[in-house]
């Protein structure tokens, strides 16, 4: 029986994306056909396919009679496969940034050859890697060659400019916004979170507060179509693009640090020696089993999943803290390394969100399956002790998302760092021994390697499922 | 086909912006006018 599900994509009437036995295909409706053959045989999609800016997309070939309920009397594209589907709320603001500065070159260059973005949603954007792609290519249309306005202008600002406002200026996670916003931040809102003075201070009055007093002034006549000559339009939406790229420029999230930032560089946590051990370890492990999909929970500065991307592992680094996952997306993106970091907290990963829990599928969806091997590394105490979830549950989620290998770091009670978690608790803790930790891991795997760190109670496994 | 909301005020300011940028194109197509007909 062929799989195949529907992704939710039903907001645009041009048509909608199902996943059959692996192939993401793209049905479009007749209007919409006419719109995207006539982009994908433009020389801007030919430039931005060759860049790599935007999803492969081509007419769908094979068998699809297995389709023909949800096909008939439209058209069937197929997008390449982008291998790990990650959404704004998992996004550092680097990464938010990276995705807004794509939306508007696009935006842009499509404006030269009379094409338009009808959307300017950062759910268009996926990343390859470090890479922002754009994957709708529904989003394109033929635009009216006056038509001065570019209508998706609102959503930009609402998905991006805003929230990177807020976060910068505001300290907002941009992972608070996302979860609980399908479409960003509206001006109200951000004016209220800015408060009746900083509301009338440059970038809020000009983003937010000027539009929101403007809400005032909606009349019917708003939404009509505006013409002016061609050149002139084109004149006043380049003017546009400029200014929302100062702005992105000028709200482009800084070096910033965190009680994390300097994990692993500091006593107590590893000394020189202990140290280089682990990674001679980890790395021992990546030459030898050559994993192709690494999971790195926990991956802080991301030491691990640069090992094991240098060894040619396609990697995706999860960390609660967005600091040091935006540190780490500046590195492997400036070192072109296969790395996608992602703003996850493993102990209340991503939950499947939006209509009928159906349109972001949750972190633990997406990921089962999808590694052959997992890292977690020094995390099991944070589980342990600040999470106070079991050991068995820690081992059985290990084992829930690998299909083969685990690299995992013991760490005992009288670990330095498990003690300051504890904050005097040491008793809760007193079965926590290697022998117990052993027994936990035996359930769902087979321990096949050992070494424990020098002068400490540290232990590093390599576990292979059962 | 526009499906995304286009918001209202943040619509109203682009309109207002536009109407702006649009008369300062006529105003420079009016002076490049002027002093091509000067310099001729």
């Amino acid at each position: 029986m062929p799989r195949t599900s529907a992704a939710p994509s039903f907001r645009d009437p041009a048509g909608h994306v199902i996943v059959h036995e692996d192939r993401v295909l793209r049905v479009v409706n007749k209007p919409g056909d006419s719109e995207l053959s006539a982009f994908l045989s433009s020389g801007v999609a030919h430039r931005l396919l060759d860049t790599g800016a935007l999803v492969r997309t081509e007419r769908a070939s094979g068998d699809l009679t297995q389709l023909a309920a949800s096909i008939s009397e439209c058209s069937v594209y197929e997008h390449e496969r982008i291998p790990f589907s990650s959404y704004p709320s998992e996004w550092p603001p680097e990464m938010l940034h990276a995705a807004g500065v794509l939306t508007l070159d696009i935006a842009e260059q499509c404006l030269d050859e009379g094409f338009g973005l009808k959307d300017a949603s950062p759910y268009n954007i996926l990343f390859r890697g470090p890479d922002p792609v754009f994957i709708d290519a529904l989003s394109f249309e033929r635009r009216h060659p006056g038509d001065p306005t570019w209508l998706a202008y609102a959503q930009f600002m609402r998905n991006f400019s805003l929230p990177l406002l807020a976060h910068k200026r505001l300290g907002i996670p941009i992972d608070q916004i996302f979860r609980t916003r399908r479409d960003g931040v509206w001006p109200g809102e951000l004016c209220s979170w800015a408060g009746p003075w900083r509301q009338l201070l440059p970038p809020f009055f000009s983003l937010a507060t000027l539009p929101f007093w403007l809400t005032r002034f909606e009349k019917d006549r708003l939404y009509r179509h505006r013409r002016m000559a061609h050149d002139q339009s084109l004149f006043v939406l380049r003017s546009l693009f400029r200014r929302l790229r100062r702005t992105l420029r000028r709200l482009e999230p800084g070096q910033r640090s965190s009680a994390w930032s300097q994990y692993g560089h500091v006593p107590p946590s590893y000394t020189t020696e202990q140290s280089a051990r682990k990674q001679e370890f980890v790395d021992g492990f990546l030459r030898r089993s050559r994993p192709s999909n690494v999971l790195d929970i926990g991956c802080n500065t991301g030491v691990f999943s640069l090992l094991a991307a240098q060894r040619g592992s396609s990697v995706v680094a999860l960390d609660a803290d967005p600091v040091v996952v935006g540190k780490l997306w500046r590195s492997v993106r400036e070192r072109k390394l296969d790395v996608l970091p992602l703003v996850v907290d493993i102990a209340r990963p991503t939950p499947a969100l939006g209509w009928r829990n159906q349109e972001s599928v949750s972190f633990l969806g997406r990921a089962r399956g999808a590694f052959d091997a997992v890292f977690m590394l020094a995390v099991i105490h944070h589980l342990l002790v600040s999470e106070r979830v079991p050991l068995d549950e820690i081992v059985g989620l290990l084992a829930d998302l690998t299909t083969r290998y685990t690299v995992v770091e013991y760490v005992g009670p009288d670990d330095p760092m498990l003690r300051r978690l504890a904050r005097g608790r040491d008793h809760l803790h007193r079965d926590l021994t290697v022998a117990a930790f052993e027994n936990a891991c035996l359930a769902h795997f087979k321990i096949v390697e050992k070494a424990p760190l020098p002068r400490c109670s540290r232990v590093l496994y390599v576990l292979v499922k059962r | 086909m526009l499906y995304t909301d286009p918001g209202s005020g943040l619509l109203l300011w682009q309109v207002v912006t536009a109407g702006v940028v649009g008369g300062l194109f006529q105003v420079r197509k009016l002076l490049s006018k002027v002093f091509l007909r000067k310099r001729d």
